[in-house]
């Protein structure tokens, strides 16, 4: 209760001083870091764990969104997409299951197109630098892994044709985020970057987003999934 | 006469400020400086035969081929020198010997070699036989290492000014120190070789030898070798096979080829390992890999023009790269698979093709003007579009007010 009564003054305080700029705003630009473990090994279905065993950590994954907003009213909807790029390197195996000092890799450029709804409202009306939000689009991941010479990794399927280790998954993904506003802490310095540049709000945030990138269930797919959190930055210009 | 004893004391030194007075000024000439072998001698590129090349070495090997032999050394572009009084002298000295630049020089000085003690200039080339052996100067097994020199001088009649050019031949008969090998990793079809550079001069490269039996002679049969490393490590990926227990050695090299003697040979087993698309197969993935957009599905014909676009985009920016080609030949294993899997699902068509769009135009854009102009021209779109959306809230605001007014 205390903490909820302390976190009521401080947006009370906070939104006495916030001030929404001027110029119109019809695009957010975000700006993430993160990690996360894709879900290649839960997606085998049977313990084993390639994934783990060699990365054994997360993958680093920064990425850029754009929308456009195309109605603002309590709250605002946008169309946007995103571009990515995610890596993780690791040590190959040997034949005892014991890792060599062959570095490899796996990398992924996470396409995605999201609509997004943020519930600016209270921020638009009474000043209150919260604002979550909610995303929800398709994905399609291009990946690809590398051997130890840092070439596109190949090896033979069951029947003897060669496997390339490359390619494109699709999917769909859930995101949820909270972005805090910048601007109240200096509301000069932000009026003076949207006459300077047209960015109306400069934002943090958090998002946790669930991705389902297995090609929409099928069997003959790597299962890229995550649940996944990014940190970042947003402007709204 | 009896000097004082001042006088006297101060006599040397009054007696080497004249002579430094009367010493004619040095300057050095703009000449051209070419070298051509004599008989049977073969001149390789560290000598040179190259007009006025900047660097000339003679090293242990190019003492054994070059002994006995003879070089003709040419100075070239003297006609400014014709038509006056001058006159030129033409000499070379042995590594640690310098000779007096000067017409008429003293023949005293051992290891100063007078080709030319001084003659009129009357031609646009003036050209010294040189003995190699006499330029070396040392026995080629001798460890010694110096510069040597060429001169060439000229003095005009009368003049207190003496031109010269002398040219510095790096005579080195000294191997480097042979490295020390610390240690070989390996891996799958390869090693890393890692060794001990400390003391080494900043340009010495390497060589790295890797045979399946111990290596005493370089030039062996199954002795392989991969040259021109820096540093103080190289991996070998190539020409290594797993499972075969091979002796790894390092050669140093120093900048006029003299190459050191072996160092110490340690051994190294490359295993086969496995990456993670490896260990994704072994553990049962059943994803084939490859790219699974296969445009010619989602359009639904081969003759759609977005598929025109793609192909050329395929022909003239993935094939000429090798991740490219690769990705192309995937593409081609694969394809018709994939293909077949999306042809009759309408949902995954779309999909399909709604994610081309962007694919197709970015393909369109790249291959009209080049990778670099189309991210200049993202740029630029980029910027005006911010611009325009400006002028534009700008022109509606100055409207409203005045509609106010």
């Amino acid at each position: 209760m205390r903490v909820g009564l302390v976190l009521g003054v401080v947006v009370a305080l906070l939104s006495t001083t916030a001030a929404r700029a001027d110029s119109p705003r019809d695009m957010m630009l975000e700006l993430h870091g993160g990690a996360f473990t894709p879900g290649v090994d839960d997606g085998l279905g049977n313990g084993n764990t390639p994934y783990g065993d060699i990365f054994g950590t997360s993958m680093t994954l920064l990425s850029l969104h754009v929308d456009y907003e195309m109605w603002q009213g309590f709250g605002t909807l946008a169309l946007g997409g995103g571009l990515g790029y995610g890596w993780v390197n690791g040590k190959a195996l040997s034949s005892d299951g014991e890792k060599t000092d062959d570095d490899v890799g796996f990398n992924i450029v996470p396409l995605t197109i999201s609509l997004v709804y943020r519930w600016d409202w209270l921020e638009v009306k009474y000043g209150v630098p919260f604002v979550p939000y909610f995303k929800a689009g398709l994905s399609g991941t291009i990946w690809w892994a590398t051997d130890a010479k840092d070439d596109i990794a190949n090896t033979r399927g069951p029947n003897g044709e060669e496997r390339t280790g490359a390619g494109l998954t699709l999917g769909w993904h859930v995101a949820a985020g909270l972005q805090f506003l910048l601007d109240i802490f200096s509301p000069g310095m932000a009026q003076q970057f949207d006459e300077e540049s047209g960015v109306n709000n400069s934002y943090i945030f958090v998002e946790v987003m669930h991705s389902d990138v297995d090609d929409f269930g099928s069997d003959s797919s790597i299962d890229l999934s995550a649940d996944a959190v990014s940190f970042g930055l947003a402007f709204e210009f | 006469m009896t000097l004082p004893l001042p006088a006297l004391r101060a006599l040397p030194l009054a007696i080497g400020l004249v002579a430094a007075l009367a010493a004619p000024a040095l300057a050095e000439l703009t000449v051209d400086v070419s070298f051509k072998a004599v008989g049977d001698v073969e001149l390789d590129d560290r000598l040179g035969e190259t007009l006025n090349a900047a660097n000339h070495y003679i090293n242990i090997d190019d003492c054994a081929d070059y002994a006995a032999g003879e070089i003709d050394v040419t100075f070239g572009k003297l006609s400014d020198y014709i038509l006056g009084d001058f006159s030129y002298a033409l000499m070379y000295a042995q590594p640690g010997v310098t000779c007096p630049i000067t017409l008429n020089p003293a023949t005293t000085t051992v290891g100063c070699y007078v080709v030319e003690p001084g003659d009129d200039v009357t031609s646009a080339t003036v050209t010294m036989r040189v003995s190699l052996d006499k330029l070396i100067g040392s026995a080629c097994d001798s460890g010694d290492s110096g510069d040597a020199h060429l001169y060439l001088v000229i003095q005009e009649s009368g003049a207190q000014t003496t031109s010269s050019k002398t040219v510095d031949v790096t005579v080195d008969l000294k191997r480097p120190d042979p490295p020390e090998v610390t240690e070989v990793t390996g891996g799958d079809a390869r090693f890393t070789v890692e060794w001990d550079d400390s003391g080494a001069e900043d340009d010495t490269k390497y060589i790295v030898y890797w045979s399946t039996d111990a290596i005493s002679d370089t030039e062996a049969d199954g002795v392989h070798h991969k040259s021109g490393f820096t540093g103080s490590s190289a991996t070998i990926d190539s020409g290594v096979s797993n499972d075969e227990t091979l002796h790894v050695a390092v050669v140093a090299v120093d900048e006029a080829d003299n190459e050191s003697v072996l160092s110490n040979s340690l051994t190294v087993t490359p295993e086969q390992t496995e990456d993670f698309w490896e260990a994704y197969q072994a553990a049962g993935g059943t994803d084939p890999g490859g790219f699974c957009f296969i445009a010619t599905a989602a359009y639904g014909s081969a003759l759609e023009p977005e598929l025109d676009t793609l192909r050329a985009f395929r022909d003239q920016m993935l094939m000429p790269t090798e991740g490219g080609s690769a990705l192309v030949s995937s593409y081609y294993q694969h394809g018709r698979r994939w293909a077949a899997w999306i042809a009759d699902k309408p949902v995954a068509r779309a999909i399909v093709r709604v994610l081309l769009v962007p694919v197709v135009l970015a393909a369109k854009v790249i291959l009209t003007f080049g990778p670099y102009v189309a991210f200049l021209m993202l740029l630029g779109a980029f910027a005006l579009f911010r611009w325009a959306r400006r002028r534009v809230t700008s022109g509606t605001f100055s409207f409203m007010s005045s509609e106010l007014r």
